[in-house]
């Protein structure tokens, strides 16, 4: 659940130790949807990440367990979301905001956000061909011959690879089986 | 938060892959059927996990995140605290030189102690560059030396790269000459605020340092009109992209400024009673009240109600607050204070009107905060200064 080999090491020594760019790799993305979630629509998450990630460099900061640097981490982007609707919002405004998203509570945006990290994270398990037409065609929403301009193939050549793929890409996938049905139709998963 | 809820957090979301991997044991199937029947909203919560148009709008989000862009801007930010930083050392430094030199040089001069009076304020920072941009489409976004990106982005029909300090304007509809009709009236507006500054690049290659309290509004797209108009409130200094064909105008109220290519500064405050137009290179042409004024290169142009002086003048006077110091040469103190004002976003108060007229030769650093700035107007003239919040108030020593 949490950095793989590193949390093996962390159980060898007193102090967790960790490597920023590893944490920022597989937290970034998720961290910004994490944020998406506390900041309204058209505030860019990417930013309150980045100054995150930024003061976190620099602090140098150590934690005695990998889930205790996990819940600094979501700690600090919602501290910064806040601040962040603080500075670009009136008072009122800002109170408003957070009580919408009351119903998102700290604890159960924590719990979205992990699900769906590690959902994508099967993404990346995939064969790079096989990853490459189900980002374009499942995920961008491009159709075969879309699909087929981008990767200089014709059209028969990317319905024969999603063919040949999809009894691959079922079984990678069923980590994303909801995804996945929306996407295909039952009919055609059979 | 309390540490025994969050780890409960990391264990529910271990709970719930387990049973969408349908991998989960009987220990993680009870605490999940334990955890959704506790409460309604837990259940609410789980229902919108599993919602499979909400699963497929949070992938598209996660994949379309650029991590490695991310990354590098990370690196980037951190390298500019520490700059940052490590200038304020240097800065302190620097000015700890000048006042010791300043000091010793005014020593014989000078016999008062230093009266500047700062009531435990909040220090007041220099400028720094940030500005608005306001597209033609009515969007507008605001860039500051955090906002940098890298390469050029599409923005409301207009392709710009911001570098932090610097906004570079493409021309994208070069080559839609079918769209010429539409797209010759849409302006493009850049705003700088008090303490603020921010150099602009046009689609011409004209590049464009902007001060404080400054207003430039350029069309999205000259490449149909007979001149390269553009109109400015406020205080800029051009260096113009020459283009015989295509004369560059300043549109400044009740007058304006044509070049064909040189480099000029214009300063045009509403609240200023005169507006002055300084040549640094080329020829200027000035035209007022329906008359011409070509100018040269140290000349300036002072333009008031209804009638214009052209006169020699010393060019640093008026083009130094692009650089690191402000340079003084006999300036009068109402002119320098303005400027302050400006650069500090902070009002002037006179208890005395006849410290308007006094004068200042020196320099003055513009990275410094305004306390540094102030206790060596004060070392050098017969000035005292009062800081009281964003006021400060100036009379005879």
């Amino acid at each position: 659940m949490c950095f793989g080999d590193v949390r093996q090491k962390m159980k060898t020594t007193e102090k967790f130790t960790y490597d920023v760019e590893v944490i920022f790799k597989e937290y970034y993305a998720p961290l910004c949807l994490f944020a998406s979630r506390f900041l309204q629509p058209g505030c860019d998450p990417e930013d309150v990440v980045q100054e995150v990630f930024a003061s976190f460099v620099e602090k140098k900061q150590s934690f005695k367990t990998c889930q205790h640097l996990q819940n600094s981490l979501y700690l600090s982007v919602r501290n910064a979301c806040i601040s962040f609707l603080r500075k670009h919002n009136s008072r009122n405004r800002y109170l408003n905001e957070l009580h919408l998203g009351e119903d998102q509570t700290l604890e159960q945006a924590i719990i979205t956000t992990e699900v769906y990290r590690e959902l994508a994270e099967s993404i990346d398990t995939l064969p790079p061909e096989c990853r490459k037409i189900f980002e374009m065609s499942y995920i961008q929403g491009m159709d075969n011959d879309k699909v087929a301009r981008e990767l200089s193939l014709s059209i028969n050549t990317v319905k024969s690879q999603k063919a040949r793929g999809k009894k691959l890409l079922k079984e990678k996938l069923k980590d994303l089986y909801p995804l996945f049905l929306i996407f295909f139709g039952i009919d055609t998963l059979m | 938060m309390r540490k025994e809820e969050t780890t409960h957090c990391y264990r529910i979301a271990e709970n719930i892959l387990a049973r969408i991997r349908g991998t989960e044991d009987g220990i993680q199937a009870g605490e999940l059927d334990r955890w959704l029947s506790a409460s309604p909203n837990n259940k609410k919560l789980y229902e919108d996990i599993m919602d499979p148009e909400k699963q497929a709008a949070a992938m598209r989000q996660l994949v379309s995140i650029d991590t490695p862009r991310g990354w590098y801007m990370v690196q980037k930010r951190v390298a500019q605290r520490r700059r940052q930083r490590l200038f304020g050392v240097l800065r302190v430094a620097a000015v700890f030189a000048l006042l010791v030199g300043g000091g010793l040089f005014f020593h014989g001069r000078l016999t008062q102690h230093t009266t500047l009076v700062s009531s435990q304020n909040e220090t007041i920072l220099p400028g720094y560059s940030q500005a608005r941009i306001i597209f033609a489409g009515g969007n507008s976004v605001f860039v500051d030396s955090l906002s940098e990106q890298e390469g050029p982005r599409k923005l409301e029909g207009a392709v710009v790269e911001n570098h932090g300090k610097e906004v570079k304007f493409f021309d994208v509809t070069k080559d839609l000459h079918f769209m010429h009709g539409f797209l010759d009236d849409r302006y493009t507006t850049i705003e700088v605020p008090a303490g603020g500054e921010y150099k602009i690049t046009l689609m011409d290659g004209t590049v464009v340092f902007l001060n404080s309290k400054t207003q430039l509004r350029f069309p999205e797209n000259y490449s149909q009109m007979p001149e390269r108009t553009v109109y400015l409130s406020g205080e800029a200094f051009f260096q113009v992209a020459r283009d015989e064909r295509k004369p560059f105008v300043v549109m400044c109220g009740n007058y304006s400024v044509r070049v064909l290519g040189t480099s000029f500064n214009i300063s045009n405050y509403e609240e200023d009673a005169l507006s002055k137009t300084t040549v640094i290179t080329g020829n200027v042409a000035v035209q007022a009240f329906n008359k011409d004024f070509l100018l040269s290169p140290g000349q300036q142009a002072v333009v008031g109600m209804n009638d214009v002086l052209v006169k020699d003048v010393d060019v640093e006077n008026y083009t130094s607050w692009m650089n690191a110091n402000f340079r003084f040469n006999g300036m009068n103190i109402d002119e320098i204070l303005k400027k302050v004002a400006r650069w500090y976003a902070v009002d002037i108060v006179y208890k005395n009107d006849e410290v308007k007229n006094y004068h200042f030769t020196g320099f003055m650093p513009r990275y410094a905060t305004i306390d540094e700035v102030l206790r060596l107007l004060s070392l050098t003239t017969d000035i005292k200064f009062e800081v009281n919040g964003r006021k400060v108030i100036v009379s005879v020593k």
